[in-house]
């Protein structure tokens, strides 16, 4: 479960994902185990955050199982490049772009801890 | 006399600045200022010339730029603030009277310094610079900015650097510019043609009160002839010497460069000793 309306604004705030998308016109899916979360962001703007995505795909997707993002987003560091690193979590997609908008992708990740940490995010419990 | 190249540090405004030196510190001090992005590399053929001749040169690292650390992190963003970087330095150093030669945005410092502290300096050499120099569209600059908005910088830095050179250009020179193209941090060159692109001297060139050389390799497409034009006619006591088929760096580019400073030095009766 995760809070979408939330999800979008705290993004829409944090300086590392806006500046980093200034230039960049794509989608980022993520894929919480069985949950979907996708993401359109068009020159540092977050267009929208469904958990329905659309068939024509997205830009990059980052996945893993409940227990992997959990260990990269809640403990007292940030593990998320650690888990993206050693393959924890995964890449999907465009990985020049993926690369290329890593401020951005850390962005993401700071959102998301804050998010896991106010319990506007939980993580596939039972999966 | 010590043609050898020497590296220090000193400590100024905040910033943690490195040099390299040539030359015995009694001589006459000759400051050189690298092109945008770049470093002290860039003057390795210069400061064993001079040095052999008695000058002290000294060919700092902006801050941000190669090994020097800049005051709380952030690169500068103003030509002038380089410029009394330098200033500073040189009084840290204890060294009053120097010849200032520089390139590109080092041609804009030493514009600057020519302007604001020009009673002091005995000779200016400016390089593909000009009094203003708007030759980037904003829009790029901020691209340039922002990491994701530069991407392949390194490619980018090398293609720049070999379309910059003059088709006269020595092509071992050549190669070591484009080499050195690679380095650096996008976000320091594109603060540095920042700076590059809001400096404007036009309304101040009367106060310049020392010689002044303005250099122009006729193949430089970085900065147009008419504002180079434009600066040597608006300083009184300037001259534009022209080098045909050479391009943004001159000082790299062809072996005839430390002669021409030296020759305009000559001219002025500068040399060994201060």
């Amino acid at each position: 479960m995760l809070d979408l309306t939330k999800l979008s604004e705290l993004l829409g705030r944090n300086e590392n994902f806006v500046s980093s998308t200034k230039y960049f016109d794509g989608s980022i899916q993520l894929n919480l185990g069985k949950e979907k979360i996708w993401i359109k962001a068009f020159m540092g703007r977050v267009i929208l955050v469904t958990q329905e995505p659309p068939p024509f795909g997205f830009t990059f997707a980052i996945e893993g199982p409940p227990a992997e993002w959990r260990w990269a987003l809640g403990g007292a560091k940030n593990r998320f490049r650690e888990a993206l690193m050693t393959g924890r979590l995964a890449v999907q997609g465009n990985r020049i772009e993926f690369s290329r908008i890593g401020k951005a992708v850390h962005g993401l990740s700071e959102v998301l801890r804050r998010m896991l940490q106010d319990g506007s995010m939980r993580l596939g419990e039972g999966e | 006399m010590n043609p050898e190249i020497t590296g220090r540090y000193a400590e100024v405004q905040g910033h943690r600045l490195y040099l390299d030196t040539g030359g015995e510190s009694t001589g006459r001090p000759m400051l050189l200022i690298h092109t945008a992005g770049q470093q002290s590399l860039q003057w390795r053929f210069v400061i064993p010339y001079f040095a052999e001749r008695g000058f002290y040169a000294l060919a700092p690292d902006l801050p941000g730029h190669g090994k020097s650390l800049p005051d709380q992190f952030k690169p500068l963003e103003s030509i002038h603030a380089f410029a009394e970087v330098l200033w500073d330095l040189l009084r840290a150093l204890h060294l009053d009277h120097p010849v200032v030669v520089g390139c590109s945005i080092g041609g804009d410092i030493a514009l600057d310094l020519a302007v604001h502290h020009g009673s002091e300096i005995p000779a200016v050499i400016a390089c593909q610079s000009a009094a203003f120099t708007p030759t980037f569209p904003p829009q790029i600059i901020e691209m340039g900015l922002e990491d994701s908005g530069v991407p392949s910088y390194s490619d980018q830095g090398y293609l720049s650097g070999l379309s910059a050179c003059g088709s006269k250009a020595d092509k071992e020179r050549v190669a070591e510019i484009v080499w050195t193209r690679r380095l650096g941090d996008p976000k320091i060159y594109y603060s540095d043609l920042k700076a590059w692109i809001r400096h404007d001297l036009r309304p101040h060139l009367s106060k310049v009160s020392c010689p002044l050389l303005l250099v122009w390799g006729n193949e430089d497409y970085f900065v147009p002839r008419p504002l180079v034009e434009e600066t040597v006619a608006g300083i009184p006591n300037a001259r534009l010497e022209i080098l045909d088929g050479i391009g943004h760096y001159p000082h790299l580019e062809t072996k005839e460069f430390n002669p021409l400073v030296e020759r305009f030095l000559q001219s002025l009766g500068i040399g060994k000793g201060k």
